[in-house]
């Protein structure tokens, strides 16, 4: 299922510690995520996943307090280096939050969003963008012709399915998503697990999640954090199956957490 | 009769009956006004009375120069305090942390809004009439008024600008957006019926006020329109006053129309922004 080797790494994590204030939220995580694959991020709550994951795109840099020691590095480029163009970095790397949150306007104006903020095309060309990205979330056919409905209308999935759209308009290359399916119904989940299967053809998805299966059914690799450490990464069968440390077996087998 | 006291059923009714009447007594002196001013002063409305200049000593004739006057003042108030009020919400809301500056800058909106109005006559009277030489002007007028409203803009507008939910924040900074553009296409479109809310408030403050346009812009007789902001002006407040306290033998009805007149202006602001603010309620909702 996931290359035995990691020939270029997408995304670098070199010894990452993070602190909230005094609170280290991250400890010395190094980590590589390759290109075109699912990377699960799993663990008990206050692990420090949604901060690893806050981390690549620099969200985190919108609480105060929050200091950054490491290298991240995507397609060879540190992020955190003072040259970076936050703006073009958020372009490459979006977000998928865990409630569906699609702005209270209409459909298109969502998924138009990034568009017309970035001046990515003229106002004929958007009406291409906004198809394309609902194509590419399987809702074109389902709302092509409701598109001035406002986006409060419709379903948690179609919602969640449509924030994708709204990310995928702007043209990333990372996905990252912060339990994505938490506000969702199993069956709405599994769809949405589906879309991720298509999308990893096109982007590197990095995806925390509470629900193991998910990481299971869904991942290429997963990496198992405890306390701000991460205890173990690899592919996820190996993972699911013989994980190397007691702490991962623990856990992924309900012993607690 | 004491166990019916402690009847909860009874204490029920007993509580239910207070509020209520407590609710009912705000309504009452509302109606009786405007009842008063509508029975009173309704007889004197016509078309001359809305169009003409006053005539005999402001004792026949019409309140047109009043009602154009209190217009300019109103519009004049807007155009100064709506962008400061609201740029400094912004800032307040949007972009500076909370310390010593924003508390000292929150501690005097709140003061600001204590001063009585009169003060505010006094203080633009000395800044812009007498220190920046406007003279006794619309400007002079209206830059008073302005100050005066200053607080109510800012708090409805910082009120409305924090009840944006977060997450509209950081989805829009999540997609690459500036700071600017996710106030300005994420935060502001859907403050704005809060931020209207305040612009009505003070707009109807403005409009009622008489002491702070007393010295700085009132004119007590002035049969014409003004020509420029540096022009004296009449206005309805004061027009009013006038009428009620220092010309003799002036018919109440006269009086009473005048009020109508005002009150009716700042029902018809009320309504119109109401009708506004329906119309974004319905369009966005979260």
């Amino acid at each position: 299922m996931c290359r035995a080797d990691m020939v270029d790494p997408k995304i670098q994590i070199e010894n990452v510690n993070l602190y909230y204030g005094t609170f280290q939220a991250l400890k010395d995580v190094t980590l590589n995520i390759p290109e075109r694959e699912i990377t699960a991020i799993i663990g008990p709550s206050g692990c420090g996943k949604s901060t690893l994951l806050r981390c690549l795109n620099r969200m985190n840099d919108l609480v105060s307090g929050t200091k950054v020691k490491g290298r991240v590095m995507i397609d060879g480029k540190d992020i955190y280096h003072a040259s970076v163009d936050l703006v073009g970095l958020r372009k490459k790397v979006g977000m998928v939050f865990q409630r569906p949150n699609p702005f209270p306007i209409s459909i298109f104006d969502n998924v138009a969003y990034g568009p017309s903020i970035h001046h990515l095309a003229s106002k004929r060309q958007r009406s291409h963008i906004v198809e394309r990205a609902l194509s590419a979330v399987d809702l074109w056919e389902s709302l092509k012709d409701r598109l001035s409905d406002s986006a409060l209308s419709l379903s948690g999935e179609q919602q969640q399915r449509l924030c994708i759209a709204r990310l995928v308009a702007v043209e990333p290359d990372v996905l990252l998503m912060d339990e994505p399916c938490s506000a969702l119904d199993p069956i709405a989940t599994e769809r949405i697990e589906e879309l991720m299967r298509q999308l990893v053809k096109d982007y590197t998805i990095v995806i925390v999640t509470h629900n193991m299966q998910q990481a299971a059914r869904v991942s290429h690799r997963v990496a198992y954090f405890y306390l701000g450490e991460l205890i173990e990464f690899g592919p996820t069968e190996k993972i699911f199956t013989r994980p190397s440390r007691q702490e991962t077996e623990d856990y992924i087998t309900g012993r607690f957490g | 009769m004491i166990r019916l006291f402690k009847d909860p059923k009874f204490q029920e009714k007993v509580v239910f009956l207070f509020l209520f009447l407590a609710t009912l007594i705000i309504i009452v002196p509302v109606v009786l006004v405007i009842a008063l001013i509508v029975a009173r002063g309704s007889s004197v409305l016509s078309w001359e009375f809305l169009t003409a200049m006053p005539r005999m000593g402001m004792r026949a004739g019409g309140i047109f120069p009043a009602i154009v006057g209190t217009s300019y003042l109103v519009a004049g108030t807007l155009i100064f305090a709506l962008p400061i009020g609201i740029f400094s919400a912004i800032y307040l809301s949007e972009y500076s942390r909370r310390n010593a500056l924003t508390r000292l800058i929150e501690l005097a909106i709140v003061n600001l809004a204590g001063v009585p109005s009169v003060v505010y006559g006094l203080f633009g009277l000395g800044l812009f009439v007498l220190f920046l030489k406007f003279g006794a002007s619309i400007l002079a007028g209206s830059l008073t008024l302005g100050v005066m409203v200053l607080p109510v803009i800012v708090t409805a507008s910082r009120e409305a600008l924090q009840s944006v939910p977060k997450t509209f924040r950081e989805v829009s900074y999540s997609l690459g957006a500036t700071r600017w553009q996710t106030i300005r296409h994420a935060v502001l479109p859907h403050a704005l019926p809060g931020i209207l809310t305040g612009a009505v408030l003070s707009l109807s403050r403005a409009a009622g006020e008489t002491a702070p346009i007393l010295f700085t812009v009132a004119a007590f007789y002035l049969p014409r329109l003004p020509k420029s902001v540096f022009d004296q002006a009449m206005a309805l407040p004061y027009h009013l006053y006038v009428l009620s306290t220092q010309v003799p033998n002036v018919k109440l009805e006269l009086q009473y129309g005048t009020a109508l007149v005002l009150v009716g202006l700042v029902v018809i602001a009320n309504l119109v922004a109401a009708v506004i603010r329906g119309y974004f309620r319905v369009k966005k909702q979260w």
